[in-house]
């Protein structure tokens, strides 16, 4: 979508069109539901708290003041509402693990086994239970920078913060995982 | 040499390509010394390499969802600011009114004239106030309005429903096109089951209702017009009656073209080789795989369904076709991986309450599919198709309703193979 789209979209969507708000935000949906998935920890929840997610962006458009980029502003939205929520949701990591499955969507590789198959959405389910169990920086760090690949430019913007703080806290929140992960023998 | 502690700091940001060649330089000749730090190197570049990994494509019916949860916000949100701009205003104002004529009336009857005002200001609030203020002792009559906001949304959800599923048809089925997105980016047009929008940079042509069908109509021709077709989904009972639909066998090809439906392509069972070590291997599907895989698609098509359990099959796999290796030498035609240790495929249960109508979802196939993709053989279709397309067609395949289970496998030339049971 073009900026002059985008501008002109935003100021439909602020005197209350509804459809050219769903048009703006459409392009955003999979990293806000990615996001809200890493910070609440199940497709359910995260379904949830992405609702709440578009809510409170309809209700704050008004506010946009086109200082920042629209995505930037989305995002940084996003995650302030799905880190609410996670703290909310006083859900069992564990059976919120269980519907996390969705290893089908990856073709099998080449010479992959189902046993190998299985693995993989072990991994999965196993990683998120360790980004869990960070801190709220480090989780959200994470999730924005290696899940949802945002460079530390706009990971600074989101978070509202230097790019040497994103920096070691990419260095604090991979090296905390790494450890939490040792202990649960996801590298064995 | 760099020490240890300087390369500690450095490995972030050599994992993100943030180096300038200098540090980047003796990083990597510290790494290619210090077995500790290359480890510690190759673990953190595993995990982020497994973290990226772990992004997912949108449910199925995200975008519908989020749309109603919209739409019932607009309305509560409209209706708040009735309850805010109406009564407590016609107190307001007509307490104020009271209060002035109070005033102007002598001494004696203020009592009575006051009780007869507040009463009418009372009368009149209440008749006018639309929502629930029990709490400020009104009577109110809220059932009539909350149906009224259940209808608007309802309304406005069938209005999404009409507008983005029973759009018109106009589907190009002599292009066959296959939809190009990558596996892994699958759009929330595609995840609204039977619709294939594919308007390139412009995703909200069929994909938002509009509250005017005029204005939706003209979006659509538009992008039509663009190399867009949309479709319908069809009912077992349209797939009987339509001519397109209707291919009793498939090896008339002439009849199957002249409905519309491309060139199937036949595979005899002469054609398929089919080379693991027995046929009863077909049986062993890994019972946890089969259950996480199931539970997968499970929860993408919200069937409500428990997992799914294993399905094991006496068939055997030679039922499959594969043109794209039938072309290379007979000895590598071959269903299962490359390595002989691992040769079951994978069976995976998708609709439990799929009624399995082959000629539905037939008909469907071929209006995405190019015709050499897809082969039918005693009443199983099976799609060939290469890895850039696999995500696209499977959440395609998971979405639809009338399929319940399907096998999927790497031919290990680059393909994967989906048979439909």
């Amino acid at each position: 979508m073009t900026e002059n789209i985008n501008i002109e979209l935003i100021k439909k969507a602020q005197s209350g069109d509804l459809r050219a708000f769903e048009q703006l935000v459409q392009e955003h949906y999979t990293k806000i539901y990615n996001i809200a998935l890493g910070l609440t920890g199940s497709p359910h929840d995260a379904e949830d708290a992405a609702q709440n997610v578009l809510i409170k962006l309809h209700n704050s458009i008004g506010s946009f003041k086109f200082q920042s980029k629209f995505s930037t502003w989305v995002y940084r939205i996003t995650t302030n509402v799905c880190l609410d929520e996670a703290r909310k949701k006083k859900r069992s990591k564990t059976s919120a693990m269980a519907d996390m499955d969705d290893s089908l969507h990856e073709m099998p590789s080449k010479d992959s086994s189902p046993e190998e198959h299985y693995i993989s959405a072990e991994k999965r389910n196993a990683l998120y239970k360790g980004i869990s169990q960070l801190k709220k920086e480090h989780k959200q760090i994470i999730i924005l920078r290696d899940i949802n690949g945002f460079s530390y430019s706009e990971i600074a913007e989101i978070t509202k913060c230097s790019e040497g703080t994103v920096k070691s806290r990419i260095s604090r929140a991979r090296s905390s995982l790494k450890d939490i992960l040792t202990e649960s023998g996801y590298f064995n | 040499m760099i020490s240890c502690s300087h390369a500690h700091n450095l490995i972030n940001s050599y994992i993100d390509g943030l180096l300038n060649e200098s540090d980047c330089n003796a990083f990597e000749e510290h790494i290619s010394c210090c077995e500790k730090c290359h480890e510690q190197y190759d673990i953190l570049k595993s995990l982020t390499g497994n973290l990226a990994d772990t992004k997912v494509p949108l449910p199925r019916d995200f975008a519908k969802k989020m749309h109603i949860a919209l739409v019932k916000h607009q309305v509560t949100k409209t209706e708040e600011k009735k309850k805010i701009f109406t009564f407590p205003y016609m107190k307001f104002a007509t307490v104020a009114t009271a209060a002035i004529m109070i005033t102007v009336v002598g001494k004696y009857g203020v009592y009575d004239i006051y009780k007869d005002i507040t009463n009418e200001t009372m009368k009149t609030a209440t008749e006018s106030a639309p929502v629930d203020n029990s709490s400020k002792g009104v009577p109110t009559d809220s059932a009539p309005d909350k149906h009224e906001n259940e209808n608007i949304i309802t309304a406005k959800s069938t209005e999404y429903e009409n507008n983005v599923i029973s759009a018109p048809v106009k589907a190009n089925v002599a292009e066959n096109k296959i939809p190009t997105e990558s596996a892994n980016n699958v759009n929330t047009e595609s995840s609204l089951p039977g619709f294939v929008p594919e308007v390139e940079n412009d995703v909200s042509a069929a994909s938002v209702p509009s509250t005017e069908n005029t204005a939706a109509e003209i979006q659509v021709e538009e992008a039509i017009d663009e190399g867009a077709y949309m479709m319908t989904r069809m009912t077992p009972a349209d797939a009987q009656t339509d001519s397109a639909a209707v291919v009793e066998n498939s090896t008339d090809v002439a009849e199957f073209s002249s409905a519309g439906g491309g060139t199937p392509v036949q595979i005899t069972e002469e054609e398929v080789i089919f080379d693991t070590p027995e046929s009863s291997q077909a049986e062993n599907v890994t019972e946890a795989h089969a259950t996480k895989g199931a539970g997968t698609i499970e929860s993408a098509s919200e069937s409500g369904a428990d997992n799914a359990t294993t399905e094991s099959t006496t068939e055997s796999a030679a039922d499959i076709t594969d043109e794209a290796v039938a072309e290379e030498d007979s000895a590598t035609k071959s269903f299962v991986p490359t390595d002989s240790t691992n040769p079951t495929p994978t069976i995976v249960e998708i609709n439990k309450s799929g009624d399995g109508n082959m000629l539905v979802f037939k008909n469907y196939l071929y209006t995405f599919l190019d015709s050499s993709e897809i082969a039918e053989i005693n009443g199983e279709l099976t799609i060939t198709i290469g890895a850039d397309e696999y995500g696209t067609v499977i959440n395609k395949i998971a979405a639809n309703e009338y399929i319940k289970s399907i096998i999927v496998g790497n031919t290990g030339n680059g393909k994967a193979v989906i048979i439909i049971k």
